[in-house]
């Protein structure tokens, strides 16, 4: 049986519009991201990695813009085109089934709230529902001992969390949050949050929770803010989970905990992670499957064992040729990663590959399934009749 | 010449933290506590450790561009004083009357100059009835071709002129280069600096330089902009050795650079390291190119040494329980061998209050009562191996 696709990026084009000319940052790109999985998508400084991920979230913006395609994105009830939402439905959409950690955890964190305040802004957003319904079952508990003045005020807190259930924002709402003793609803509110962010916290292995939910960022070293900024990207449960480069400014000891903490949550959440990555290491710890970048083209993609056992695309075997192994002479790929304003043409990698052809600068390689679940771009792979 | 190049005792290196309205000492980041090791001439020393654990700072003070806060580097270099007479002497014989004339001048009182230092109580006596001429030749004979320097000792002046034989290499060429300079002038500037050359053998020397780093006569008249990461880091790497330099540190050289350029570095490095004899300190906290590069490598917990033997050792089986877990946490690239192993907790305290005793005794799985009271030595298990840690050493 087919496995279930919860994404599909088809035929993705993006520009950047610069001063020195136009980056054809991405040329064509197609994946499919399954139910469930770790995909690896793994490429060179400036071959679109990031690009795709922020695509994905429709957040690629100006100088950026997409010249056409589509990405599916499969929420279980509906299927939606990504790239073709209106503002208010992708605000829906980012968050609680899309989330995404950032690479510097430290720039993704507002340095002026604490923690807790910048969790707490996910829950609102997305749970509200959940949270008041929390809320109002706490009130509704505590109602049964109260009496004279206390039993008063309770069953306006009830009657007023009740009102916010129909509308956030109704007129009542911000009336009484001005009161005294009847504003008290709101504390109600926050508690609940606070206390389901806490316990999120815990799953996350922060040492303290309690503590550390009232500190500011900049108090949190570089592996307990990563923490947070996975934290904040799994409040609502996503279905797809977008990781640009988490780890890569972390310490090897720490990064070990978070990719744990990764595979942990996986298998806990079962949401699909995009995990974008330069460090083929980490690939071959963490993912199920690799899709290789090289300018802006998806060039390979297979599942991770395969992968490292016998690459086929030139570019992911001199990839997997420059990991320095001791005792063996280093190898490195020659030339530099081309500019993507003047690609060259035709396949862009013919200019460092080792098997250039003569069809290699002219015609563009399609991506085609050499095997089952082993796709790859290179015109060696063609059989001779297409 | 001595065997080993640069000996470290004890070297301290303390940062202080300013507070209080009258910006006082309030407390200090001991980046280097205590550190004690010997570097063998030609010879790669890795030094690995997490961010914050001192390795750059370890590299910078041995190359004093920190003042020390205690203990001593020793440094076994050309005598600077030979080399300055032996240029002159090459003036003295140049075909110019003017510059020969003025050259043999300058000489006789330089090696007067020396040469007095060198001499021994009698020998000082004896000297005092001899001729100049005389006097000259003996005083020449007694200055030593290399010498064993205290850098910690040294002042700024005598520093200056030993700075042609050590040298470094930044982590990242777009800030360690500057952008309004030509790169000729770039990689000039320690040979203008240290007033070792001038006019046209400048030209030389910058050229011989970049071509040691595979670059070409016609990159001389760009700015840095104009190159690819790989090739900016190759204009550093001329700048570091255009002086001749022993001793280079590598400061994550490669951390700013895509993988496929990195291993032409890599190689770039050791090329250089066999045909000019240069000695490294290759700091890096990429556990895997310091297993590809050094031959001894010392592991940094904060600010000390906590393993130190050579490389294939330490990889196949450190010893310490930090090594053993930071060795264990390199991402390994092969999906058929994945580990179950569960990583260590925890991260690197702060290095303002480090914990008593044993600095990793919090993390550590092994840690007993004596790790939270008193501080391991490292002390050499046999073979040149270095740890520190209790559980290890009984």
């Amino acid at each position: 049986m087919e496995e279930e696709i919860i994404a599909e990026i088809k035929d993705l084009y993006i520009n950047f519009y610069t001063y020195d000319g136009v980056v054809k940052a991405l040329d064509g790109v197609k994946l499919k991201i399954k139910k469930g999985e770790i995909l690896g998508l793994v490429g060179e400084t400036g071959c679109g990695k990031s690009v795709t991920s922020l695509s994905m979230l429709a957040m690629v913006i100006s100088p950026g813009n997409i010249e056409k395609g589509h990405i599916e994105f499969n929420t279980g009830e509906k299927k939606l085109d990504l790239l073709h939402l209106k503002t208010s439905e992708l605000l829906k959409v980012r968050g609680r089934y899309i989330s995404m950690i950032f690479q510097e955890p430290r720039a993704a964190l507002n340095p002026v709230y604490t923690v807790g305040d910048q969790i707490a802004e996910v829950f609102y957003h997305h749970r509200m529902e959940e949270i008041l319904k929390e809320a109002i079952h706490n009130v509704e508990e505590d109602l049964k001992n109260a009496e004279g003045f206390k039993k008063w005020l309770y069953k306006r807190h009830l009657s007023l969390l009740k009102k916010m259930l129909q509308n956030v924002n109704s007129r009542t709402v911000r009336i009484a949050s001005k009161i005294p003793y009847i504003r008290g609803f709101k504390k109600r509110i926050s508690n609940v949050v606070r206390k389901e962010i806490i316990e999120l916290l815990r799953t996350l292995r922060i040492p303290d929770p309690e503590r550390v939910i009232d500190m500011y960022p900049h108090e949190l070293s570089g592996g307990m803010a990563q923490r947070v900024v996975i934290a904040m990207a799994l409040t609502c449960n996503p279905l797809l989970l977008l990781a640009d480069e988490p780890t890569t400014n972390l310490d090897v000891t720490v990064q070990m905990q978070i990719l744990h903490l990764i595979k942990e949550l996986r298998g806990k959440f079962g949401s699909s992670i995009l995990y974008v990555t330069h460090d083929l290491g980490v690939v071959a710890e963490l993912c199920d499957r690799v899709a290789v970048m090289y300018g802006g083209n998806i060039v390979e993609v297979a599942d991770v064992i395969t992968f490292f056992k016998k690459p086929l695309h030139p570019y992911s075997q001199a990839l997997l040729q420059s990991i320095p192994r001791p005792g063996h002479p280093f190898v490195s790929i020659p030339g530099t990663v081309p500019s993507l304003i003047n690609p060259p043409p035709g396949c862009r990698f013919h200019d460092r590959c080792k098997y250039t052809m003569e069809i290699c600068p002219k015609v563009k390689p399609e991506l085609i399934e050499v095997e089952k679940g082993h796709e790859v771009a290179c015109h060696l792979y063609l059989k001779p009749e297409e | 010449m001595e065997a080993t190049l640069i000996e470290v005792e004890n070297l301290k290196k303390y940062f202080p933290i300013l507070g209080g309205v009258l910006k006082r000492k309030v407390a200090e980041v001991k980046a280097v506590d205590g550190v004690s090791f010997k570097i063998s001439r030609g010879e790669t020393f890795g030094v690995v450790g997490e961010s914050g654990c001192g390795k750059t700072t370890l590299g910078k003070t041995i190359l004093r561009l920190y003042k020390p806060n205690g203990g001593k580097i020793f440094f076994n270099a050309p005598n600077y004083e030979y080399l300055e007479i032996e240029k002159l002497e090459e003036e003295a014989k140049s075909s110019d009357p003017k510059i020969s004339s003025t050259a043999s001048e300058k000489l006789k009182d330089t090696i007067k100059k020396y040469g007095m230092k060198y001499l021994s109580k009698e020998e000082a006596i004896k000297v005092k009835n001899m001729k100049e001429a005389e006097l000259v030749s003996y005083l020449r004979e007694r200055i030593p071709r290399y010498r064993r320097y205290d850098l910690t000792k040294l002042s700024s002046s005598t520093l200056r002129k030993l700075r042609r034989f050590m040298n470094i290499v930044y982590q990242d060429p777009t800030t360690s280069l500057n952008p309004r300079m030509l790169v000729k002038d770039i990689v000039a500037e320690p040979v203008v600096a240290q007033g070792i050359a001038k006019g046209r053998k400048v030209y030389d020397m910058v050229l011989e330089a970049l071509e040691n780093v595979g670059l070409t006569e016609k990159h001389m008249y760009r700015y840095p902009h104009e190159f690819s990461g790989g090739q900016r880091q190759r204009i550093a790497v001329a700048r570091a050795i255009i002086t001749h330099p022993s001793f280079v540190v590598l400061d994550e050289p490669t951390s700013s650079v895509d993988v496929s350029v990195r291993a032409q570095l890599l190689d770039l490095f050791q090329d250089l390291q066999k045909r000019l004899n240069i000695t490294y300190m290759f700091v890096s906290h990429d556990l895997s190119i310091v297993e590809c590069m050094s031959h001894r490598v010392a592991v940094m917990y904060l600010g000390k040494i906590v393993e130190l033997v050579e490389t294939e050792k330490i990889y196949k089986e450190p010893l310490h329980p930090y090594a053993q877990a930071l060795f264990a946490a390199i991402p390994i690239p092969d999906p058929t061998k994945r580990r179950e192993r569960p990583p260590i907790t925890g991260e690197v305290p702060s290095p303002v209050n480090p914990p008593p005793g044993c600095r990793f005794n919090p993390r550590c799985p092994k840690a007993m009562d004596v790790c939270k009271k008193v501080e391991p030595p490292l002390v050499d298990v046999g073979g040149g191996h270095f740890v520190a840690c209790h559980a290890v050493v009984k």
